[in-house]
């Protein structure tokens, strides 16, 4: 399972959606039941599924779900876990 | 698993392409307690979502809707998600208001707020230290903070009379916590010891104000705190959410919230049913003898006797003790005289020692005091026991029992299942009254007739004066009565005050007793005065009677006096209001049986009414004793216990 697929079944979990929704192109504010409550959400689930802890600032300036991505690929590598 | 389960399957429920989610899996993935994560989410999904349409076994009748209302100083938006979760789990439907950020002082002060308007039953308002400190530049100079958390009480002091002259919902307030950071601030030890002093005298200050209203429970946030296994705060969601208190915090104050609800909408539980063998001692008895079980004399033992005290607290509380335990009672007797035997047989409202089926003895017990299973807790160390009773019995609370002894007090504690608001006499009471019943079943038993057991019985009764003694207790006994209870309308302390304080409304309560010892105060009626068509109309709002009273014509008795005093006082006719339930549903003839008719129907609320024309005779049994009724609101001495 890729890295992306991974990110996707997590968001689907937190944001009710499907992974058609999610892909790496779509607008995070533009994703349906996007809210601030559920980004806090999806961040904690994100820091327990995949082991990494993101910096806040640089998580709330993310644009789309590939970017998002990219952190969390980066965060993984940089402690260990991937 | 189970819990990320659970979320897809009220998911599928949810979309209609799964089933319906079962109460027992509903029960297995709160129990025991998941983390306040997986709350905050399942509470999130079940938002403004009508339960049928997820749950499977969903009893119209049964399940209750309350609205609670959330306000503070910091973001404790999860706050309502979690309770939904958890008052799911108690049939207990949620529709709630969270206050914006920080907005706590104008929804509490101001009578208009978007927090009165959506009516609650129940405000909860959490503090953290931020509002103290908020503004405060130099707080590590404890010299300077009387003058702040002086200002500081005034202001909480004014929100809770604000609170009590613009609602009737009870006002669940929390000790505020002092922490870390701003303690450690403070680099030395001796101003520490000032700042933790002033900062004791604050809270104080904040319980005393509540003590003096009776609308208002403070939570202990110390005491709460032991609940918390994780960090208190996560200071990136604080810096950035402005989330003080996290999730794991929260959680506690979101049990303590729920308890608070059960018990102010009458669903505390009432009975604890005990198992005897490995639950009130080490061993079995029949096995090890009486010599041979462990209680109080070694660490196992002091566990269960521990375990002992703490049952026998919460009845002398008026929690009622029954026993289920496949025993024989010659052996049963022997272990009552074990030296270090806390709880005795007077201590038990019902005792089912035998070898049938425990399920078959809990209904037995139901039946026997006259109150639903559902409120029944089963403790018992067995668990195909335990198994058997949530399969047969399913209504009866079963906590899954840990297998070590020592842990048996929080198992029995932290469900908060038999909290209360406030005790009455009729608490401190019930268990002998409940006994007495017993008495009673066995004079049944003896008499030839019907009524030469009513004769027997020597019954007389009494309208109280209602005053401050005796209005707290009408209070519980509105709020805890079900089956005889014409509308299951609740009132809060504040809305019964408010009604013996305007002439419009007339509130009777009775007490009763026969040769057998005193019920207590056994029913009460709410009249309301209206012009009507006719003339005045006495509109009957709720009545209710204690079911251990009932098929003694105490009832009829009560309402044919009520009727009287209508004639006596200008009454043209008298309504009465029924609200059918599943547990009032038998009585639903009453009225037309004492000579009302059906007059009409207003949404759910039937009103029955009776013009005065005939006046029916006293019942010859009842014998009832006059006493002077004052509506004053004045220090009398407590309606007379009546001496036979």
């Amino acid at each position: 399972m890729t890295e992306l697929t991974k990110l996707q079944l997590c968001m689907c979990d937190v944001l009710d959606c499907d992974t058609a929704d999610v892909t790496p192109s779509t607008v995070l504010e533009n994703i349906p039941g996007w809210d601030s409550m559920n980004a806090l959400r999806l961040l904690g689930a994100i820091e327990a599924h995949f082991g990494v802890r993101l910096d806040l600032r640089t998580y709330a300036a993310l644009e789309t779900v590939g970017q998002l991505c990219g952190m969390v690929a980066s965060e993984a590598v940089s402690c260990g876990t991937r | 698993m189970i819990h990320q389960q659970l979320l897809n399957a009220i998911r599928a429920a949810k979309r209609g392409d799964g089933p319906l989610v079962t109460r027992r899996e509903l029960q297995d993935a709160l129990h025991p307690r998941p983390p306040a994560t997986f709350l905050e989410k399942l509470g999130h999904l079940l938002h403004g979502v009508p339960y049928q349409r997820v749950l499977s076994d969903v009893n119209p009748q049964s399940w209750k809707t309350v609205r609670v209302g959330i306000v503070s100083n910091f973001n404790c938006d999860p706050v309502g998600n979690i309770l939904r979760s958890l008052l799911a789990d108690e049939e207990i439907s949620l529709e709630c208001y969270t206050g914006d950020y920080n907005q706590f002082v104008p929804q509490l002060m101001d009578a208009d707020s978007e927090l009165y308007r959506s009516n609650p039953d129940v405000v909860l308002c959490l503090l953290d230290d931020h509002y103290v400190f908020d503004g405060v530049t130099d707080a590590w100079n404890v010299s300077r903070l009387p003058a702040v958390l002086d200002e500081r009480m005034q202001v909480l002091e004014s929100l809770i009379r604000a609170h009590a002259s613009h609602s009737r919902a009870l006002l669940v307030l929390n000790t505020i916590p002092l922490s870390f950071d701003r303690y450690g601030t403070v680099v030395a030890y001796r101003s520490r010891c000032e700042l933790s002093r002033l900062w004791r005298e604050m809270n104080t200050r904040l319980l005393a104000a509540a003590a003096g209203n009776e609308q208002t429970v403070v939570l202990d946030s110390e005491v709460m705190l032991q609940k918390c296994h994780a960090e208190c705060t996560d200071a990136r969601l604080a810096i950035h959410a402005s989330m003080n208190m996290s999730l794991d915090y929260l959680l506690p104050f979101a049990e303590e919230t729920v308890n608070v609800v059960r018990a102010s909408l009458g669903k505390s539980k009432k009975c604890l049913v005990l198992d005897m063998d490995n639950t009130l001692w080490g061993g079995v008895i029949a096995e090890d003898g009486v010599n041979g079980i462990s209680l109080g004399h070694d660490a196992a033992g002091r566990a269960y006797a521990q375990f002992q005290q703490t049952a026998k607290a919460l009845k002398d509380q008026g929690v009622l003790l029954a026993i289920n335990s496949k025993n024989d009672r010659h052996l049963v007797a022997q272990g009552f005289n074990h030296p270090h035997m806390v709880l005795q047989e007077h201590d038990f409202v019902k005792t089912m020692i035998n070898w049938l089926p425990k399920s078959d003895n809990l209904r037995e017990i139901a039946s026997s005091l006259n109150i639903g299973a559902d409120s029944f807790v089963f403790f018992d160390d067995e668990p195909f026991e335990r198994e058997l009773v949530r399969q047969q019995v399913p209504e009866v609370t079963v906590p899954k029992i840990p297998r070590d002894a020592c842990q048996y007090v929080s198992t029995l504690l932290d469900g908060g299942w038999f909290t209360t608001i406030a005790l009455t006499k009729e608490d401190l009471l019930r268990t002998a009254s409940y006994r007495q019943q017993v008495q009673r079943t066995d004079l049944l038993k003896t008499a030839v007739s019907m009524e030469e057991y009513l004769h027997g019985l020597g019954i007389h009764i009494a309208f109280v004066d209602v005053n401050e003694f005796t209005l707290p207790r009408l209070t519980q006994m509105n709020a805890r009565t079900n089956q005889f209870n014409m509308t299951t309308r609740r009132f809060t302390a504040a809305a019964m005050q408010m009604m013996t304080e305007n002439d419009r409304f007339d509130i009777y309560g009775v007490e009763a007793n026969d040769v057998f010892g005193a019920y207590g105060l056994v029913g009460s009626l709410i009249v309301e005065k209206l012009p009507s068509d006719s003339g005045l109309r006495w509109h009957i709002r709720n009545f209710l009677m204690s079911c251990r009273v009932l098929a003694r014509g105490i009832e009829i008795a009560v309402l044919r006096h009520v009727l009287a005093d209508a004639r006596g006082g200008g009454a043209t006719e008298v309504c009465a209001d029924y609200i059918r339930t599943e547990k009032n549903a038998k009585y639903e003839k009453f009225y037309l049986d004492q000579g009302f008719t059906r007059f009409a129907q207003d949404g759910e609320t039937v009103v029955f009414r009776n013009d005065l024309a005939s006046t029916d005779g006293a019942i010859p049994w009842i014998t009832l004793v006059q006493q002077e009724r004052t509506d004053s609101y004045d220090r009398t001495d407590e309606a007379a216990t009546l001496h036979v």
